[in-house]
């Protein structure tokens, strides 16, 4: 049986130029485990999904995959293990949604057409976002989540055991925001950790087993949504008055914004 | 498209009957072109004595028929098919390469950039053969590719100025091109002819120069059709998905420069296939680089072929400029891009 990832960040720190985009930032995900990562614009929140798929370097600190040192791990390699969402991709050459998907599979062929089994798996990553009926269909002629759901697939295609997810909700409608936590929680306990950044902070406390906080590059807080989701962070953090609350009947906490401070 | 029971089998299945299709058509057009060219010009030879000739059984036939069939239109044809080709896979992969559907090997002012380097072998007296020629050429483009992708960079990278830094590098080069044609007065007759573009100088001693390379080059560019596919994702999830962008980038950079180099150091600047056809094929088969590339090789010979008899033939006995053809066609098509591309360029 195939198990999923964990990994840990160990005090990365990544500039731009001159400015600090990560902190010193130190976190560890469990297998299995569905992790949100929120924060302000420009909290870091991307530059950290792309440090852990090798897309930008740290200066210091290191990553750990399954205890090996991310810079051991070839792209090939990493490509095999880690798959990621992208927020979204370029829409002007007539790929077709069964195109995207079958990309997937690109770490594991080398042949010119796919083989039998690259098929066979990126059908079955096709069924579980519900896109195989949309084979045929342009990409660029679907609705917003449709595209997200044929990004997932094109991830799951990669057969990862970790999943890194970068605004999944964005531009999409309250029930397809829901339908998407939904799937990609069901994802993190198939085996397959999922690292997600999220600008919706009752989402994020709704489905994630673990939220990290970040501002300016630096973890504020991690924990559970209730430890990490208090007024006196968010206030900190993202410079508003909220209230927190927790529903009668889940025991999950929501977030309700009153103004800016 | 409805059946939602189709799975991904089907749909690839389809994909290898539809290219299997394509070649078979492309093919047979190709060949009916071919067999037109070959008929029509000052002197018009009937098909019959066209098949005698290509296939050496024609003792019907006169010799300067003969003569003028094998010796003349055979290699321009031969020519055009596979310069058309060279030029439109150079813009299907520039396309590709810069995720912009308006980049060509003229509008990236690599078309330039190769003439230069071959019109300043042209215009020094350094002893030269056919082979110098190409060569240069080559050189030029590659280094205009690299002006115009470093500025694009420091201009941000943004679609709009890939093809602004495009157009700068392809108006320098080819002023510095004036410039010397305006030097060198002797020889500015064949230097116009290479500002417009044209094949009225083919011969087999150039097919056989540019046949190898043309195929050489496309055949490099099929090998990696599924690694493009995965450069339409974007760099980002390219190299997510393991490929080696730097490596794939420059390959595809002097691939690309180098179809071009071949095609413009024979027959100058012949703008705008590399944009039209791609975009064309595009529309027909997708963006699949498997299907597009193919459909790329056919829609450039077809298109060039087309042009150079027109060119040939509309106002015989004079004969039109080539260039000046492609951009009677491409200019428009070019200002459609640009038109449907509002909103989604952010300058």
């Amino acid at each position: 049986m195939r198990s999923s990832l964990r990994a840990e960040i160990a005090g990365v720190t990544v500039y731009f130029d001159s400015i600090k985009a990560l902190d010193n930032v130190k976190l560890k995900i469990n297998r299995n485990e569905f992790v949100g990562l929120i924060g302000p614009n420009g909290s870091g929140k991307t530059t950290l999904l792309r440090c852990i798929y090798k897309y930008v370097k740290p200066k210091l600190g290191a990553i750990y995959i399954e205890g090996r040192d991310l810079k051991d791990i070839g792209l090939k390699e990493l490509s095999r293990l880690i798959a990621s969402v992208p927020t979204e991709i370029p829409e002007r050459f007539n790929l077709t949604v069964s195109d995207i998907v079958l990309m997937g599979r690109t770490p594991f062929i080398s042949s010119w057409w796919e083989d039998r089994k690259s098929l066979i798996k990126a059908e079955e990553a096709m069924r579980i976002l519900d896109v195989l009926h949309l084979s045929n269909r342009k990409f660029s002629e679907l609705s917003s989540g449709e595209k997200q759901r044929v990004l997932i697939a094109k991830a799951l295609a990669q057969e990862p055991k970790m999943l890194l997810v970068d605004e999944p909700t964005a531009h999409l409608d309250i029930k397809h925001q829901l339908s998407i936590m939904e799937l990609l929680k069901r994802i993190a306990r198939s085996n397959i950790s999922v690292l997600a950044a999220t600008h919706d902070l009752n989402l994020a406390a709704r489905y994630c087993d673990k939220l990290v906080l970040l501002k300016k590059g630096r973890v504020i807080s991690v924990g559970a949504p209730e430890e990490v989701l208090s007024p006196e962070l968010i206030a900190e953090v993202y410079e508003i008055k909220v209230k927190v609350r927790r529903d009668d009947k889940d025991g999950r906490i929501f977030v309700i914004p009153l103004s800016p401070r | 498209m409805t059946m939602s029971r189709v799975g991904l089998r089907e749909v690839v299945q389809a994909k290898k009957y539809r290219l299997l299709i394509l070649s078979l058509l492309g093919v047979a057009v190709i060949f009916l072109i071919l067999i037109t060219s070959l008929s029509l010009g000052p002197v018009n030879v009937e098909w019959q004595d066209i098949l005698s000739v290509l296939l050496n059984v024609g003792s019907t036939t006169f010799d300067s028929e003969k003569d003028i069939i094998f010796n003349i239109r055979l290699p321009r044809a031969i020519e055009a098919i596979s310069i058309g080709a060279s030029l439109s896979i150079a813009g299907a992969v520039m396309q590709t390469l810069v995720r912009n559907p308006m980049a060509d090997p003229f509008i990236l002012g690599v078309s330039s950039g190769a003439a230069l380097g071959a019109i300043s072998v042209f215009t020094t007296d350094i002893p030269f053969g056919l082979l110098l020629l190409p060569i240069c050429a080559f050189i030029g483009g590659i280094i205009a590719f690299s002006i115009t992708l470093t500025l694009s960079r420091l201009a941000g990278a943004t679609p709009i100025a890939v093809i602004l830094s495009g157009i700068a590098v392809s108006t320098a080069f080819s002023s510095i091109v004036t410039l010397l044609l305006f030097l060198n007065p002797e020889r500015s007759h064949m230097g116009i002819l290479w500002l417009f573009g044209s094949l009225s100088l083919s011969s087999w001693q150039e097919v056989k120069m540019i046949l190898p390379c043309s195929i050489l080059g496309i055949a490099l560019a099929l090998l990696r059709a599924r690694t493009l596919n995965v450069m339409l994702m974007g760099e980002e999830q390219a190299q997510q998905l393991g490929v080696n962008v730097d490596r794939l980038k420059y390959e595809m950079m002097i691939l690309s420069a180098f179809l071009t180099g071949i095609s413009v150091s024979f027959t100058g600047i012949i703008g705008f296939i590399g944009l039209v056809c791609p975009h064309i094929s595009r529309m027909i088969v997708g963006g699949d680089h498997r299907l597009l590339l193919p459909a790329s090789i056919i829609s450039g010979s077809i298109i060039l072929s087309l042009a150079d008899l027109a060119a040939r033939v509309v106002a015989m006995p004079l004969e039109l400029p080539l260039g000046a053809l492609t951009a009677v066609i491409g200019v428009p098509f070019f200002v459609y891009l640009l038109i449907k591309s509002r909103g989604k360029y952010e300058i």
